[in-house]
């Protein structure tokens, strides 16, 4: 046979063999009903004992419902519980609802409540909630349907851990780390696959216990690019897109006719944070300077274009705990230059090149982050503090920050619902690395109140308590809260029911009708 | 004779993968940031990390680790992601397909491009084809594909909605990521094509032909082209290899889930199994093509020996 010959059967059987491998990997994603909504990045886990990230939590929520679920007002309410008691501060016992099933058909039991909550305390798991649920002292099933959980000592908060899913024991422990890429639950919503970097497919739940979701199909498309978000967006092959369009390219999404968009403020804080171990930062004069420094309306206007709103703590105002007394450091570079006097920081060369004092400001290597970065240090500059920013990538960044490697730097709390953070934050037994007291603040008076909040059960003198806490942490400034950042949501007309909660979740999906 | 060259070849090839694991290995685990930090969050108490980092063999000497890594490598164990506890190999094959399949539908596009345009510049030397294709070739070298891409899909997507914006629902999703990652190489191609043509044109092999006379068409086809392609072929093979490793902006900007992607996730979260495997397997494809580059120089020149 000619060589020619060979050669172009060798090409054409490659092309064949090319087309059948992609025709056959290829997703066959179209649905007729679905509901397509972009996310910027992969869930890491559907495990919702395991999910830390935000997209983790949201997704494997939808699929597994907890004992109880976060409402829109960040409220814990029952969800698989009927009802529950509370014989004395340690001791709660749960009644399940009866006649809740997984999506296997597997009807919802005690032992599964005591077996998923087991498998985080004990580690047969690695989630991050371990440490969480060593404050559990027991958990015992009484009956097919009531299971009680007594804790070594009283924690306010605890009803918020119950939030993480109930998974059927016998599908986990026989999947084992698979359980993972096939969650089962019993909540609004069925997985039927998970694509990484690509797709993650979910079908109603017909059997749902609660409101079954009016959209039979779900399908969250993972587009990491900003650019290609918006433009699937804009010609129709995603339906809805929540907080993932930067705010730069909202004004250009909104120009399409059949596109609308709601807003409102959401959980996620940004703060600065200072490391009170330097000795320029240890100064509660220089901190205050830079709050005052800080043009934040200006970087609400032109950067997040109106898209975000000043903080003045870490909860947000619509958290039952915040505290709506609570001042403002309002722009006033003339009270930062008297601050930083006051400190010790005087002008060299009045209106001069000379900086009053100089340090590093690091940040992570997101585009959006290092702009932001780069305007704060310009307003900071006009006071006389001289500010290096260095970005980072992700790994090195928020090691040094754990480290305490840092002077200044930027990141944001995103889903704090539960007052209780402020102990982790602020209390000083939780210093990094080994907790997330990022700043090393120490505060005898923090201390004692944030210990006491964990422990009282009255919301309303929890409410006192963390009023006292948001009240002296402003006043000390061991990191700034800058703002809260808008939900956003971004959908097409032919959506009805499209919600938004502070904490962006995707429940809010289940009451979306496609038309 | 071609199969004992190939396993000769890829037997040769070992001391490189093991010298690119090592190298990989040792830098991966000297760059700052904690997997144990990422699974188990900041919260955890001292003991619960510490069991982690036992358990995932990271409270070892980083030789240690490295011992049992090229030991599981000896047994085909390549180990678990860190992260979510899958095997290596399982996340490679899921990713690796998409890659190869963008990366050779590419490189096929670049040739179907690249060459005819080189020929017909190198024969009509210095006429307007000429100076056309060469400039659409100095354009295809310039414009980085991170451009390349949104524009592509801001014409054939937004504007003439023709081809999907991104995505692998169809093979018409395959148009526009092959063409961002194919035409820098489709450019640098047309020029080598064109340059090597000229060279060969003027050799006394082409005017004997052409003396003895040959048709034009036999001339081009049958003697010069054959010649002309060494230095295609070779350049086509180094580039196949590169672009196994180098498709990481395309999928990123077409959201095409390959083992690029999958890389860079890896390193930012440190899941060094993971970072360690893919680097292997991307090394491994390339040695693979540029062995099987050498034996399409038999086919293109048999004047040529392995």
């Amino acid at each position: 046979m000619k060589r020619s010959v060979i050669v172009i059967r060798g090409v054409a059987a490659f092309c064949a063999i090319i087309i059948a491998v992609v025709t056959f990997s290829c997703s066959k994603a179209k649905g007729e009903k679905a509901l397509r909504v972009a996310i910027e990045s992969s869930p890491v886990t559907l495990d919702t004992r395991l999910a830390t990230d935000a997209y983790g939590i949201k997704i494997s929520r939808l699929i597994s419902d907890g004992l109880f679920r976060t409402n829109d007002r960040l409220e814990v309410e029952p969800a698989l519980v009927e009802k529950y008691e509370q014989p004395d501060d340690k001791t709660y016992i749960f009644h399940l609802k009866k006649g809740v099933k997984f999506h296997n058909g597997m009807p919802l039991t005690a032992n599964d409540v005591e077996y998923s909550y087991r498998s985080i305390k004990d580690g047969l798991i690695k989630s991050a909630f371990k440490a969480s649920f060593n404050r559990v002292e027991k958990i015992e099933v009484l009956s097919p349907d009531t299971v009680k959980i007594a804790l070594k000592e009283p924690y306010a908060p605890f009803l918020t851990l119950l939030t993480i899913g109930i998974v059927p024991q016998k599908v986990a422990e026989e999947m084992g780390d698979n359980f993972a890429s096939s969650p089962v639950g019993t909540g609004p919503y069925k997985f039927v696959r998970f694509v990484p970097d690509s797709i993650v497919e979910l079908i109603a739940n017909e059997n749902y216990y609660g409101t079954v979701p009016k959209t039979s199909k779900l399908l969250f498309d993972i587009i990491k690019d900003d650019n290609v978000r918006m433009l699937k967006l804009m010609k129709g092959d995603v339906d809805l897109v929540q907080n993932a369009i930067p705010p730069m390219l909202l004004s250009k999404v909104l120009e399409t006719p059949d596109l609308k968009k709601k807003e409102d403020t959401g959980v996620t804080v940004a703060y600065l944070g200072f490391n009170l171990m330097d000795p320029i930062l240890s100064k509660q004069d220089v901190r205050k300077a830079i709050a005052y420094a800080i043009d934040r309306d200006s970087i609400i206007s032109h950067r997040f274009k109106g898209l975000a709103v000043k903080a003045n703590s870490i909860l947000a105002p619509g958290n039952w705990a915040y505290d709506k007394n609570l001042k403002e450091y309002e722009y006033d570079p003339v009270k930062a230059k008297s601050l930083l006097d006051k400190a010790g920081f005087k002008d060299p060369d009045g209106d001069g090149p000379k900086n009053r004092l100089e340090f590093v400001y690091k940040t992570s290597n997101n585009k959006e982050r290092i702009d932001i970065a780069q305007m704060i240090a310009h307003q900071l500059r006009k006071v006389g503090i001289g500010v290096r920013v260095e970005p980072y990538e992700w790994g090195k960044f928020y090691s040094d920050v754990k480290k305490g490697n840092f002077q200044m730097y930027s990141l944001s709390w995103s889903l704090l619902t539960e007052p209780d953070m402020f102990y982790d934050v602020c209390h000083s037994s939780m210093w990094a690395p080994q907790g997330v007291n990022r700043n090393r603040y120490k505060n005898a008076e923090v201390d004692k109140l944030v210990e006491e909040g964990r422990v009282t059960m009255d919301r309303n003198k929890r409410k006192d308590i963390y009023a006292k806490v948001q009240e002296i942490v402003l006043d000390e400034l061991p990191y700034v809260p800058l703002w809260y950042e808008k939900n956003v949501v971004v959908y097409r007309d032919d959506l009805k029911d499209v919600k938004l909660r502070p904490d962006a979740s995707f429940y809010t999906l289940t009451e979306i009708k496609k038309k | 004779m071609i199969l004992s060259y190939i396993i000769k070849r890829l037997l040769s090839a070992l001391p490189v993968l093991l010298a690119v694991s090592t190298i990989v290995f040792f830098l991966i685990h000297a760059i700052p940031g904690d997997p144990v930090d990422l699974i188990v969050g900041e919260h955890a108490l001292a003991v619960d990390r510490a069991e982690l980092a036992h358990e995932l063999h990271l409270d070892e000497p980083v030789i240690t680790q490295y011992g049992k890594f090229l030991g599981g490598l000896a047994t085909g164990d390549w180990g678990k992601s860190i992260y979510d506890r899958q095997p290596v190999l399982k996340h490679i094959a899921q990713r690796f397909g998409a890659t190869f399949i963008l990366a050779v539908c590419a490189m096929f596009i670049a040739v179907a491009i690249s060459i005819p345009i080189g020929i017909v510049a190198a024969v009509k030397k210095g006429s307007f084809w000429d100076q056309a294709a060469m400039f659409f070739a100095l354009l295809g070298i310039s414009i980085p594909n991170f451009w390349l891409g949104p524009v592509l899909i801001l014409v054939f997507s937004v504007e003439l909605g023709i081809l999907p914006i991104s995505g692998r629902d169809s093979l018409v999703s395959l148009i526009l990521p092959s063409i961002t990652l194919g035409a820098a190489l489709a450019a640098m191609l047309s020029r080598l094509t064109r340059s090597s043509m000229i060279e060969e044109i003027k050799r006394d092999y082409v005017i004997t032909a052409r003396a003895k006379g040959l048709s034009e068409k036999s001339v081009i086809f049958k003697h010069a082209l054959r010649n002309a392609l060494n230095p295609v072929i070779t350049i086509v093979g180094l580039q196949v290899g590169a672009l196994l490793a180098g498709t990481v902006i395309t999928e990123k900007i077409f959201n095409w889930p390959g083992v690029g992607m999958l890389l860079l996730d890896s390193i930012s979260r440190r899941d060094y199994p993971l970072v360690q495997g893919c680097i292997l397997v991307i090394s491994f494809a390339y040695v693979l093509v540029n062995t099987v580059t050498d034996c399409m120089y038999r086919v293109a020149d048999p004047r040529v020996k392995l």
